[in-house]
């Protein structure tokens, strides 16, 4: 057989990954194969594969007789709606995509060229696991792995789509990632699996119930978004990848859009109830105010009292951070700071700005938030927002009480400009708290203690419960018409285009942890 | 048998039901008050109210039991 053709079918058999058979079981667990998904995901003729002759070097365990195409996993480059973006995608089609040194070197070196490149690094995971048979070599390969991943991050963007059993160092490694997508009856995510947990624990529980979507997007809040299936979720990291730079050099890609930034919208003048213990779905607002009410929610089941997407205003890529007043109550509890703060510096670390919706009482009190350590969660927000140097604008929709409107980017705490409706309450308690404090004395001596106390109320309320204190200081911009709300936000994020921050130099802030 | 769980803790203030009564998804059972702000608690699902497990001016943690829907 000539040269030409013995390379010809050398590379024929590699690309038809762990044969047939292995092909159709993959399709019948309802997924696509690895090179499917490539093939879906990348703009058409645009991939370039790289290291598809990678083989093993393992002896032991009769690893020399087996041949693993492309080592169990597809690494490349190609163009996603015309950008350049990275790939490392597990076959589990090949020993179960299983994870071992030559496998393991394709993906950190993947991921190295990616943050070299300054491109995105997707990692599309499908995969048994570690490939205990390599022993040492797999275990040092993850370290390898890690400190690849861990020296990119903040540098590309990283999103990893859990699209198989992801268990162990295989769940590690997605999780690092700035975002985790999870496929709803195929992705998992763990860090041991049934099996294990129940010799080790004697812990009776399904993979499903462990690992599966529910347990990490809505109790773990180590998945951002849910996803249906492979296609589902190549489709949304496509989309995600359309508000984020390729690099930590680069500006988010601007859009066109026809939505014109000055839009009026009247709803939002009566859209929030008059009495502020009401609640109401504040993605009612954000609707109106983003371009075409479009928002890519993310972690929409973790800490629901808070909201985190991305939008555009005027084709401009913009981190939404907003209180979610019909989820408890829309206080920030320990899982909602985390999931703000993340967020945070995510989009400070990609130059995309922050737009902060403000209605919330506070920070959770209570012995189970205090012993949770709500003090060490809640702070994670300040540092996110003072540490970060992107364009902050927070528009204060209604309440706005004590350490929750520092805690949510306010004037002093990271804010370039606030923004306050008329019907905003920003003050550094509510009114019944504080005068039942500041007159105590007075109530308690009083011959109608509850007359005194409503009376008391009333005069902090009128007095306190309201934007213009804080106008009047100046630490509110202005108090503008909630259907004008969009204007303010475009004219801020206008102006504050090319903000630059100078600082001292330090490592980084001993953000608590 | 559906329970119906507080999803923060906080005060009962307000039972808009009684055992017996008929409900529809989304028809308010009964309103909790935490952090300056009444949630609703709503039915999830057609159902019979079996049992109330709360009185009104009643403080619950987060997860306690409100009530039970057949």
């Amino acid at each position: 057989m000539g040269i030409l053709e013995e390379y010809k079918r050398k590379r024929e058999t590699i690309l038809q990954m762990g044969g047939p058979r292995a092909v159709e079981q993959q399709h019948q667990r309802g997924s696509w194969t690895a090179r499917e998904r490539v093939e879906y995901f990348f703009d058409p003729g645009t991939f370039t594969e790289i290291g598809l002759f990678v083989k093993h070097r393992t002896t032991a365990f009769g690893m020399d007789r087996r041949e693993l195409p492309a080592e169990g996993v597809v690494t490349g480059f190609g163009r996603v709606n015309g950008r350049l973006v990275m790939v490392g995608a597990e076959d589990y089609t090949t020993m179960a995509g299983t994870f071992g040194e030559y496998h393991g070197k394709k993906f950190s070196q993947a991921v190295d060229l990616a943050k070299d490149m300054g491109i995105p690094f997707v990692g599309m995971n499908d995969s048994g696991g570690a490939r205990l048979q390599e022993g040492m070599d797999t275990l040092q390969c993850y370290a390898w792995l890690f400190r690849s991943q861990i020296l990119a991050s903040g540098i590309v963007p990283q999103i990893a789509l859990l699209m198989g059993p992801c268990l162990g160092g295989q769940a590690y490694h997605p999780v690092m990632q700035d975002f985790v997508f999870q496929c709803r009856k195929t992705g998992f995510m763990g860090i041991a699996g049934p099996a294990f947990v129940k010799t080790q624990l004697g812990e009776d529980i399904d993979l499903e119930t462990l690992c599966g979507v529910e347990a990490h997007a809505v109790k773990s809040g180590q998945t951002h978004l849910v996803v249906e299936d492979d296609k589902d979720c190549l489709d949304k990291a496509k989309e995600l990848l359309s508000f984020l730079p390729s690099n930590n050099r680069e500006k988010p890609p601007r859009q066109e859009t026809r939505d014109d930034p000055a839009r009026i919208d009247l709803e939002l003048d009566t859209l929030v109830p008059e009495e502020s213990f009401i609640p109401y779905d504040m993605h009612g607002i954000i609707l109106r105010i983003v371009d075409d009410g479009h928002l890519f929610e993310l972690m929409k089941d973790f800490a629901p009292n808070v909201i985190t997407g991305f939008a555009r205003f005027d084709g401009r890529p913009a981190g939404l951070v907003a209180s979610q007043p019909s989820w408890a109550a829309g206080a920030i509890d320990c899982d909602a700071a985390d999931k703000i703060a993340r967020f945070v510096r995510f989009c400070d670390l990609f130059n995309i700005p922050l737009v902060n919706l403000h209605d919330t009482p506070g920070y959770w009190i209570g012995s189970a938030e205090d012993w949770k350590g709500i003090l060490r969660h809640g702070a994670k927000t300040l540092y996110a927002y003072i540490d970060a140097t992107v364009p902050k604008v927070t528009v204060i929709v209604r309440k706005s009480f004590a350490g929750a409107y520092l805690g949510m980017c306010s004037k002093d705490t990271g804010a370039d400009f606030v923004f306050a409706w008329p019907m905003a309450r920003i003050t550094i308690v509510g009114a019944e708290t504080a005068a039942s404090v500041i007159f105590a004395k007075e109530i308690r001596e009083s011959e109608n203690p509850d007359e005194v106390k409503a009376q008391r109320i009333a005069e902090y309320r009128e007095l306190n419960e309201n934007p213009y204190r804080g106008a009047e200081r100046g630490y509110i911009d202005d108090v503008i018409m909630p259907s004008e709300t969009r204007i303010y936000i475009n004219r801020a994020l206008n102006i504050l285009e090319d903000k630059t921050v100078v600082r001292p130099w330090r490592k980084y802030s001993n953000i608590n942890l | 048998m559906v329970a119906i769980i507080a999803s923060m803790p906080g005060r009962v203030v307000d039972i808009k039901v009684k055992a017996g009564d008929r409900v529809e998804p989304g028809q308010e059972l009964c309103t909790i008050e935490a952090m300056k702000m009444q949630m609703p608690v709503a039915s999830p699902q057609n159902g019979v109210v079996r049992e109330i497990r709360v009185m009104v001016g009643q403080s619950v943690a987060k997860g306690v039991v409100l009530m039970e829907l057949e």
